[in-house]
């Protein structure tokens, strides 16, 4: 594709602005020169407007608190077909909320904060004489497991959230526990309703907390089985009727124990890509299930796939280092890893509990952190306001009709067709750790192609803004894909006129190498967004976006390929 | 207002210039991180298997329905070194029997499942403990032996 003419003048304009910037100590969207429409020229992104950067301290003082009530519960759960009881459990945490003044026990800064609550994983339990964290014997100086948080309990407190991480100590070193952990948070989320309310006795915070919790906006968030338990917990909250009003759901390397399926609440998923315990990026299926066909356009879904990253460092407590000593190339330090759940957690809450309807950009690609280079991470995003073409789901597995019902063409893909895409057996599966069906195509020769018809009934298309669809690269040990390398293709629309445009996916976005690690290389679906702009703008504008007839895949970038393809949506 | 805005970059790695976001870890890091591989068979794992006569019968529900057991059968697994406290959860397989309630003693030397109807285990069934679908963690020990089991 020729670049559109803006372009060539626009580097000059971005440096000039960097340049401002460096005296302001600050830039904004609006500091950049007026472009020629919403979106940004040849780039063609939609263009957020006054994104705070989530890797800053928000303008709150921090106060903390923290409660171990004297009181113990007992935690009875049914999972998967078991009915387990956990006596003497505590009600225990750690709290960081925006004060009047920074320090322990202060008063809550005035108004509602909307409340977010961390949850932990299964951990050891006691520290021992050698400073070993085990299940025991009990030692009398219990592993803190919840405190490991506090790096984004505070960043969240000075963004105006009453962010509290709950102790599963009596929970961990056994098997399972998820649904017990849902039955925990959600006894904390009770006793929060109560510390609200001043006509409830609170001989822990003695009204401290008064009229300041917005229990109408209430976050969670869990890593490890955390990350499930948080799950469960919402689900529960639904099942069981008790009226907690959870609006975002946030899991950082879960486990997927229950196959739990999300259809209504924004979720995000965090993820290391060197992973060295839940090795097969088990959060992953929570994404694929989550927004499942009969509810696809009730909840936004967004995935980070950290390359380097390992399980335990998002946890300050957790300090081994499981990946270790090769589990993976570019490995981030602990710092690193954790200033990416500081900043990406930060953004999330305050996109869907405070509503400040720019931080979306962070999570379709529209904006990015540049103080969190080096990190490099690769994202899946579903909006809810999407039309799906393919999703390749409908049974029986045909790879030439879409899920509109149009009918697709195959112009010398090989290997070619549709294939569960996880890690449990089939063709392929050797590097998947997802849970859903995709397309497999190969290719190694020219004017490889592949084709996807839009049915009639569909072909206006201005509602949306984006062509939107989730590509992987398949290992296959360097025999289409060469090894370590990036791939590429075109995707053209093509309108009732015959009228047809192409971009080039690599301008937008980069197709990785599948994250090359000791017992396996993992490939991960990650949504790739073009601009209709893209399509329409400058020199493209004879192409009709109310008169779509069909979305093409041209393989003609690289010799030779082997990827995996799902979820081919227009989108917004 | 904040003073920070975020640059919207267009480049997917872009090299930033304000505020670096790894500056505010107010946790130092530890200078040397210990590692520990998870992804690997138990050193030196050993199994013994006991058969537990409980003082008072326990209570279990399995798909909703209560039963009480009073004899069951225990499977410690042994370890030379401390075995991991994972996310995924280590499961012990009795031939096709999975064993998912277990605890660990020792200070993480031993790990004991409680398999609660004894006759399931068949003699001479294979054993080995892996943590969830990791098989890279799989350790093969001794096979089941009814005449071996020890009782309380």
């Amino acid at each position: 594709m020729n670049r559109p003419r803006g372009v060539f003048r626009r580097p000059l304009l971005y440096a000039a602005a960097l340049i401002l910037s460096l005296f302001a100590g600050a830039i904004s969207i609006s500091a950049l020169p007026p472009s020629d429409d919403r979106h940004e020229g040849h780039f063609c992104r939609h263009k957020p407007e006054n994104v705070d950067d989530p890797s800053q301290t928000g303008v709150h003082k921090v106060a903390t608190a923290s409660y171990n009530l004297p009181n113990t519960i007992t935690v009875t759960a049914t999972e998967g077909g078991w009915t387990t009881t956990d006596t003497n459990v505590h009600l225990w945490a750690v709290v960081y909320y925006p004060g009047t003044s920074s320090g322990a026990n202060k008063p809550v800064a005035p108004g509602k904060h909307p409340l977010i609550v961390y949850l932990h994983g299964n951990h050891g339990i006691w520290i021992d004489s050698g400073g070993n964290h085990t299940c025991g014997p009990p030692t009398g100086n219990p592993v803190p497991n919840h405190e490991g948080y506090n790096y984004i309990l505070e960043r969240l407190a000075s963004n105006g959230f009453i962010a509290v991480s709950i102790n599963a100590n009596d929970l961990n070193c056994k098997g399972g526990r998820i649904v017990a952990r849902g039955k925990l948070i959600l006894q904390h989320l009770g006793l929060w309703k109560d510390w609200n309310d001043p006509s409830k006795p609170d001989p822990t915070f003695h009204g401290r907390f008064h009229h300041h919790v917005d229990m109408d906006r209430i976050g969670l968030a869990g890593h490890s089985r955390g990350g499930e338990g948080i799950v469960s917990a919402y689900l529960e909250n639904q099942s069981s009727g008790l009226g907690f009003h959870i609006k975002a759901l946030h899991s950082i390397s879960p486990v997927d124990f229950d196959a739990f399926v999300l259809a209504d609440v924004p979720y995000y998923v965090l993820m290391g890509a060197a992973d060295g315990d839940v090795w097969d990026l088990e959060g992953a299926r929570i994404y694929d299930r989550a927004a499942p066909r009969t509810n696809a356009h009730k909840m936004p879904k967004m995935q980070s796939y950290l390359y380097g990253a390992n399980h335990n460092w998002f946890n300050t407590v957790w300090f081994q280092d499981e990946g270790w000593p090769s589990f993976g190339p570019g490995r981030l330090t602990d710092v690193q890893q954790r200033a990416v759940e500081r900043a990406m957690g930060t953004a999330f809450f305050r996109e869907y509990l405070q509503g400040m309807g720019a931080e979306r950009a962070i999570f379709t690609g529209d904006a990015s952190i540049p103080t969190l280079a080096p990190a490099r991470f690769y994202r899946s995003y579903q909006d809810p306001k999407h039309l799906t073409v393919d999703d390749f789901e409908d049974p029986p597995p045909n790879p030439l009709l879409n899920s509109l019902g149009g009918a697709n063409t195959n112009t010398s893909l090989s290997p070619f067709g549709e294939f569960t895409f996880s890690e449990f057996g089939g063709a392929f599966n050797n590097t998947f750790f997802q849970d859903t069906h995709g397309l497999i195509g190969g290719w190694s020769a020219q004017g490889t192609e592949y084709i996807l018809d839009v049915p009639a009934a569909n072909k206006d298309i201005a509602a949306y803004r984006y062509v939107a669809f989730r590509v992987t690269q398949v290992f296959d040990g360097g025999a289409l894909n060469p090894m370590g390398q990036t791939e590429d293709f075109d995707v053209g629309l093509e309108d009732m006129n015959g009228y047809s445009t192409y971009v080039k996916v690599s301008q937008f976005d980069v197709i990785p190498f599948s994250y090359d690690r000791p017992g396996g290389n993992a490939s991960m679906l990650q949504t790739i967004r073009l601009g209709l702009p893209c399509f329409s703008c400058m020199e493209h504008q004879g192409l009709d976006i109310h008169a779509i007839a069909k979305i093409h895949f041209r393989f003609n970038r690289k010799p030779t390929g082997l990827v995996g393809l799902d979820d081919v949506q227009f989108s917004r | 207002m904040r003073s920070h805005l975020l640059l919207v970059s267009f480049a997917i790695f872009g090299t930033g210039f304000g505020a670096s976001a790894f500056a505010q870890e107010k946790q130092p890091p530890k200078e040397k991180s210990p590692a520990v591989y998870l992804r690997q068979p138990l050193k030196e794992a050993r199994l013994e298997v006991q058969r537990v006569r409980l003082k008072k019968p326990a209570e279990v529900i399995e798909q909703g329905v209560k039963r009480e057991v009073s004899v069951i059968l225990e499977f410690r697994v042994r370890s030379a070194q401390a075995i991991p406290v994972r996310a995924l959860d280590p499961v012990l397989m009795v031939g096709e029997v999975p064993l998912r309630e277990y605890r660990y003693e020792d200070r993480d030397h031993a790990l004991v499942f409680t398999l609660y109807d004894p006759e399931k285990a068949k003699d001479g069934a294979a054993v080995y403990l892996q943590f969830g679908n990791d098989s890279a963690s799989r350790t093969e020990l001794q096979s089941f032996r009814a005449a071996a089991v020890k009782a309380n």
